[in-house]
């Protein structure tokens, strides 16, 4: 029974040198190209995720793009809209001003003309009185006042005691 | 004899406490019901020399015969002419080193023992072990193709042949496993998702090869050892040592200030010193110990019990035993494929334990 646990050197050599050439070999060529091939693998895996991701989070980012730029596109239309709402009014009310004005510049130069022209026709209305007045009174007083200045004074004091107004 | 079974029986008892395996225990229990009291009864009264009886059948000496190693591949026994068993086995070269110069030859040449090889003024012959002597009374070094050497040779090739083939089905197909590296693959990423990351950390690619190659070296070996007539290779104790020590020596030649730190100042009061410093010492070497006796105790009761099984047809002389054998061995066998891949798994996570302690950095200690 002591042989169980007897060692053999012969055991021990032969264990030693397979085990070693063996790890050796192995090493080289198959456990660096498998572990090599798995890593890159891992390694192609892990960039494929992560560029989807990335490609993922673009797109989303785009549709935010677009999202703010409809705002923005809105904004601006509000904005334009609000603008030409203003420049309407403005000139809607510049239009009235400017309307009602010239109509009161109208009437006042209107008015203006209707009482020189009043003034006029009264003026000639007098003189023409006057005349008339004149040419009856001569008429009727030709005899009566020979005297040529003694006439005129009078007319004159009698015309002023007419009031056309 | 008696003494002898005593000895088998203290050790497997003390294996199994040093394991402190139940599954063991339960298997040298077993094993001693199936396999020890019908050897004491036969052995009280028949006393003679177990290799010469014939008409005796004693299953110590068969057991053995088949768990230790030996110089040709015994395949089974024919009867001969002259009414005694001939065994039929192949032979295997003999590489002898005495007095500075090599011999070799074939197992053949000593006719199972029964012929002496002349070398010159050497005598080669086999004692009762199956030890080469010199009856010239010259030392010898005994180098040859065991049993155990061939096997593991085979396994060698087994080994080579499957994973550069599996290495090689990688190229050109952009890392994607074709063939038999679909079955590789996941091997290979288990030791180094299971048992290196897990317990060497981020150094863990120095340790790959050694890890890799101890896992496939102890399963494929324990798998061809459970082929009927095979070798009992990882259960030789030869064998789990040399895998020990490699472990010993990679464990310690990586190992870090903090690692040596630990054995040599540890933190406690100083008068503990004479006593810490050889218990951390003792520990160095008890590691590898219980690699070493776990691999060889488990591989090797695995045999005892499937070969004491098969022994008791022939026990009890008896066709009709062979049946309840029959199951037996059969459970036995799915179970030890199990412990085949348990024992390699077990050896190949305590070493790379061992090498993850090794490589324990300061700022670990911080927090204990």
């Amino acid at each position: 029974m002591k042989e169980l646990i007897q060692p053999s050197l012969g055991l021990i050599v032969w264990t030693s040198v397979s085990f070693l050439i063996l790890m050796v070999v192995l090493r080289k060529y198959a456990w660096k190209p498998i572990l090599d091939a798995v890593d890159e693998r891992d390694q192609k895996i892990s960039q494929a995720i992560q560029a989807a991701e990335e490609a993922r989070r673009e797109v989303g980012s785009l549709s935010g793009e677009r999202e703010r730029l409809l705002a923005e596109v809105k904004d601006e239309r509000d904005r334009i809209m609000a603008d030409a709402a203003k420049t309407r009014d403005i000139i809607v009310s510049e239009a009235k001003h400017k309307a009602t004005d010239e109509a009161s510049r109208i009437l006042e130069t209107a008015r203006e003309a209707i009482h020189n022209e009043r003034m006029a026709a009264v003026t000639e209305v007098r003189n023409m009185a006057a005349k008339l007045a004149i040419d009856v009174a001569e008429k009727v007083l030709g005899n009566h006042f020979a005297d040529q200045a003694k006439q005129e004074e009078f007319v004159r004091a009698e015309m002023d005691k007419i009031k056309l107004n | 004899m008696h003494h002898t079974l005593q000895n088998q029986a203290n050790f497997f008892r003390l294996s199994s406490l040093l394991l402190g395996s139940k599954r063991l225990s339960l298997i040298v229990c077993f094993g001693f019901i199936f396999f020890v009291s019908p050897v004491l009864a036969s052995d009280s009264h028949s006393g003679q020399d177990s290799s010469g009886s014939e008409s005796e059948f004693n299953p110590v000496t068969t057991i053995l015969h088949h768990v230790l190693d030996n110089h040709d591949w015994h395949l089974f026994d024919l009867p001969g002419h002259d009414g005694h068993d001939h065994p039929v086995s192949i032979p295997l070269p003999i590489i002898l080193y005495s007095e500075g110069q090599f011999d070799l030859f074939m197992s053949s040449a000593f006719e199972h023992g029964h012929a002496q090889v002349n070398k010159g003024d050497r005598v080669y012959a086999l004692d009762e072990h199956g030890h080469i002597l010199d009856l010239a009374g010259h030392s010898v070094l005994d180098f040859s193709i065991t049993k155990n050497v061939a096997s593991m040779l085979v396994a060698v090739l087994l080994l080579l042949l499957i994973f550069m083939s599996g290495a090689k089905s990688y190229e050109g197909v952009h890392g994607r496993p074709v063939g038999i590296a679909k079955v590789v693959e996941p091997l290979v990423l288990f030791v180094r998702d299971d048992i290196a990351i897990p317990n060497i950390g981020h150094n863990y690619k120095r340790y790959m090869p050694y890890l890799l190659t101890a896992f496939f070296f102890i399963w494929i070996n324990n798998l061809l050892g459970l082929i009927p007539s095979g070798a009992n290779f990882t259960g030789n104790i030869s064998v789990t040592a040399t895998l020990a020590v490699f472990t010993l020596l990679i464990t310690n030649f990586s190992g870090t200030k903090t690692y040596w730190g630990h054995i040599f100042t540890p933190h406690v009061p100083l008068w503990l010193y004479p006593i810490m410093i050889p218990v951390e010492m003792v520990g160095i070497v008890a590691k590898p110990i219980a690699l070493m006796i776990r691999l060889f105790a488990n591989i090797t009761a695995g045999h005892i019990i499937i070969l004491s099984l098969v022994s008791l047809i022939f026990v009890f002389k008896s066709l009709l035993i062979a049946p309840v054998s029959l199951v037996f061995v059969l459970f036995i066998s799915c179970i030890e494929l199990l412990v085949a891949a348990l024992q390699a798994y077990v050896f190949t996570l305590l070493s790379a334990l061992f090498i993850g302690l090794a490589l324990e950095e300061p700022h670990l200690e911080a927090h204990h």
